[in-house]
């Protein structure tokens, strides 16, 4: 009951400044929900792309000429294909496709020309010449449907017309949102590739336990080639919103900062009115504990509802309103860039992470600056 | 002098609505993984895909996982970096046995 | 009777051993008995509020020993010396030392807030305090909208919800007019009859030479100068 009436001075309190404490309520709910929307927006992200990428190809071999990634010939995919423990090896068809019209970049991937249906194709993926199907970021930016055809030009700056088969659903955006799938034959003769050539190989082993061996085998077979492992992929995809990227540095070390600012100024001692007032309270009876918990009370009122609002802010922010305040600054210069439809995946932990970091601080702030007051005589602390 | 009842009841209802979208996230990641992720999953395998379309700007922030130590650096010599999608993208990390 | 305040050889120095050092009371021998209203009269700077604030346990003394209804005040760790203030004084403070953005009822209840007392008894005590000094139409007013009269009634009320033993008022009269000063001393005299000690320090006339006072206790310069019992 005690500790509820001090509770109850506490919010008299902080309502006698009833501006200044909503406000500063409203921007550390704002900064709060900002990082937690980076945290969340990153996580989902992170974990999306690792649940996706175990199914990418095991192992992918390029080949390196002059440092550029080069055309493979398929006569080296045979080779790898009569590597011991190799069970595929598969050519893949695709490269980049810059569309001057609307200044995007899409990835243009050829397929066997008998391929199974997707679920996520809304129609079906090309099964003849002069087919594709396209992602919603193509369609959306130019305007095309199923049935349209979307002239793109060749390498021989002929317009090539291809009639729209499918179109890639919303859902698998994050995969697919730049990709036109053309039929195999049709990626070639788009690209102008020479007979006997393909972009890289997808390679299948036996024993997953057994692909690095396999791809040390690959290395020392052909020197010029990159084998990349399917593990390696997946780190890429760990590795990203690190904190140690540049991104996340700044934005971490400008909320940092910001809050060192509020930290240090209510830390660098209370004002001559606090500390009287402090000193009324003991001179009628308030002991040193009563003071400390109230100024952790008020500490308390304002970081809690915080972090609290921050925190329902930044889930809807991000998986119900797509992140939109946040995808415009991770964009960059990007011209297509999916629409964030995250499946929400969160981490427990971050949200204990934040939690601790945001109330303990500003709890201890407004503490420890009264404590000095708190245990002095009342006669000293009156006089100011 | 109801001050703390209506703060309490405050607090007691922001933390229910937070858990109750954690809860609902909760579902929704049950749900979609049943639904959703098989059939993403038969995508990646059947499109042979390594990397999320993100990033359009460059080859390197399109497929950072195909993408080399030094492929940011190899466009040509006074290339713009892609902000900020260079500096999320971690550089690119290879098994030791790699060069 | 024996004496309910009790002072040997009480000094009290501020900022020793600093440039500003400053001797505010020295060697003060007196006592005041049970139901006295004591007056310690002098002129500014004579140590009658430092006296007081000692009595008080708001201060420690540089030397010497308190007793008050017995116990040595001066040597109670801080905690004990917190309950002993709480339980047995209430002040009137000459600047009232109101909270002026907290209302009148806040303000007289502040008291009881780290007390074992529900809250709804708090209210009724608080607003009986409040009638009995005759503003409980100001309950819900912010003092800061008071008269300087009403302040002091608030100031009053604060001081008299503990139900202390011995009430000690610093210098009552100094922001009042000669009419309000004599309601004020009805007031301490209606307190007196209810068995409570008073303890006051003035430079005012009207406070020193009211019928009411049965003691005065003359000081100078940190001295006691002489005690008169009428």
């Amino acid at each position: 009951m005690r500790h509820l009436k001090i509770l109850e001075y506490a919010l008299s309190s902080l309502l006698r400044r009833r501006y200044k404490n909503l406000s500063l309520v409203a921007v550390y709910a704002f900064t709060i929900a900002v990082l937690a929307s980076v945290l969340f927006l990153t996580h989902a992200l992170k974990t999306e792309a690792t649940r996706l990428l175990v199914d990418a190809p095991e192992l992918v071999v390029q080949r390196v000429s002059a440092g550029r990634h080069d055309l493979m010939s398929t006569e080296s995919g045979e080779r790898i294909g009569a590597i011991p423990g190799v069970a595929a090896s598969r050519p893949r068809y695709w490269g980049y496709y810059y569309d001057a019209l609307t200044e995007a970049n899409y990835t243009l991937l050829g397929v066997e020309s008998e391929p199974a249906g997707l679920e996520m194709v809304e129609g079906r993926l090309p099964a003849a010449p002069g087919e594709c199907a396209i992602g919603q970021g193509v369609a959306g930016i130019r305007k095309v449907g199923i049935g349209d055809d979307l002239i793109l030009i060749d390498s021989d700056n002929i317009g090539t017309v291809l009639e729209v088969a499918g179109v890639f659903r919303s859902p698998s955006d994050l995969l697919t949102n730049d990709l036109v799938v053309l039929g195999r034959d049709d990626l070639i003769r788009f690209f102008g590739y020479p007979p006997g050539r393909a972009t890289d190989f997808a390679v299948e082993v036996y024993n997953p336990a057994e692909v690095d061996t396999i791809a040390g085998k690959i290395k020392r077979l052909m020197p010029d080639s990159r084998p990349i492992t399917r593990s390696e992929i997946l780190r890429t995809y760990a590795g990203v919103f690190n904190w140690r990227s540049g991104m996340m540095l700044t934005v971490f070390a400008a909320a940092l900062i910001a809050f060192c600012i509020l930290a240090w100024d209510k830390a660098t001692g209370i004002s001559a009115e606090e500390k009287r007032e402090i000193g009324i309270l003991k001179a009628i009876g308030w002991e040193t504990s009563d003071i400390l918990e109230l100024k952790f009370w008020e500490g308390m009122a304002i970081s809690l509802t915080s972090l609290l609002l921050g925190l329902m802010a930044a889930y809807l922010h991000v998986f119900f309103w797509g992140a939109t305040v946040l995808s415009p600054v991770i964009k960059g210069w990007s011209v297509l860039f999916p629409d964030f439809r995250l499946i929400p995946f969160i981490d427990p932990y971050q949200i204990l992470v934040i939690s601790f970091l945001t109330v303990t601080p500003y709890v201890a702030s407004t503490v420890i600056p009264s404590w000095k007051a708190a245990v002095t005589d009342p006669e000293t602390a009156m006089r100011g | 002098m109801n001050k703390h009842r209506f703060f309490i009841g405050l607090t007691l209802l922001q933390t229910i609505f937070l858990g109750l979208l954690l809860m609902h996230g909760e579902a929704r990641v049950a749900t979609l993984s049943g639904q959703q992720l098989p059939a993403l999953r038969a995508t990646v395998r059947s499109l042979q895909l390594t990397d999320l379309s993100l990033w359009t700007e460059a080859r390197y922030t399109r497929h950072p996982s195909q993408a080399d130590r030094f492929t940011p650096f190899q466009d040509f010599p006074s290339a713009l970096e892609h902000f900020p999608a260079g500096s999320i993208m971690a550089p690119v990390r290879s098994d030791s046995s790699q060069p | 009777m024996d004496a309910l305040i009790r002072t040997e050889n009480l000094s009290k120095v501020y900022n020793p051993r600093r440039p500003d050092e400053f001797q505010a009371l020295a060697d003060i021998s007196l006592t005041v008995a049970p139901g006295e209203v004591a007056v310690f009269k002098g002129p500014s700077g004579s140590g009658k509020t430092s006296l007081l604030s000692l009595i008080g346990c708001m201060s420690r003394p540089t030397a010497g020993r308190i007793l008050v209804a017995g116990k040595d005040v001066a040597k109670l760790p801080e905690r004990f010396l917190t309950r002993v203030r709480r339980d047995t004084f209430g002040f009137i403070f000459q600047q009232f030392n109101l909270i002026r953005d907290l209302s009148v009822l806040e303000n007289v209840l502040l008291p009881l807030y780290p007390l074992k007392t529900p809250l709804g008894e708090m209210r009724q005590r608080g607003e009986e305090a409040l009638a009995r000094l005759g503003i409980e139409n100001k309950v819900s007013l912010k003092v800061r909208q008071l008269s300087g009269g009403e302040q002091q009634r608030v100031a009053i009320a604060r001081a008299l919800i503990n139900d202390p033993q011995i009430v000690i008022a610093d210098e009552p009269t100094a922001h009042l007019d000669s009419r309000l000063s004599a309601d004020l001393l009805d007031i301490l005299g209606e307190i007196n009859r209810l068995g409570k000690t008073i303890l006051i320090a003035t430079h005012d006339p009207l406070v020193y030479e009211h019928s009411l006072v049965t003691r005065t206790i003359a000081m100078k310069d940190g001295r006691v100068e002489g005690v008169s019992q009428i």
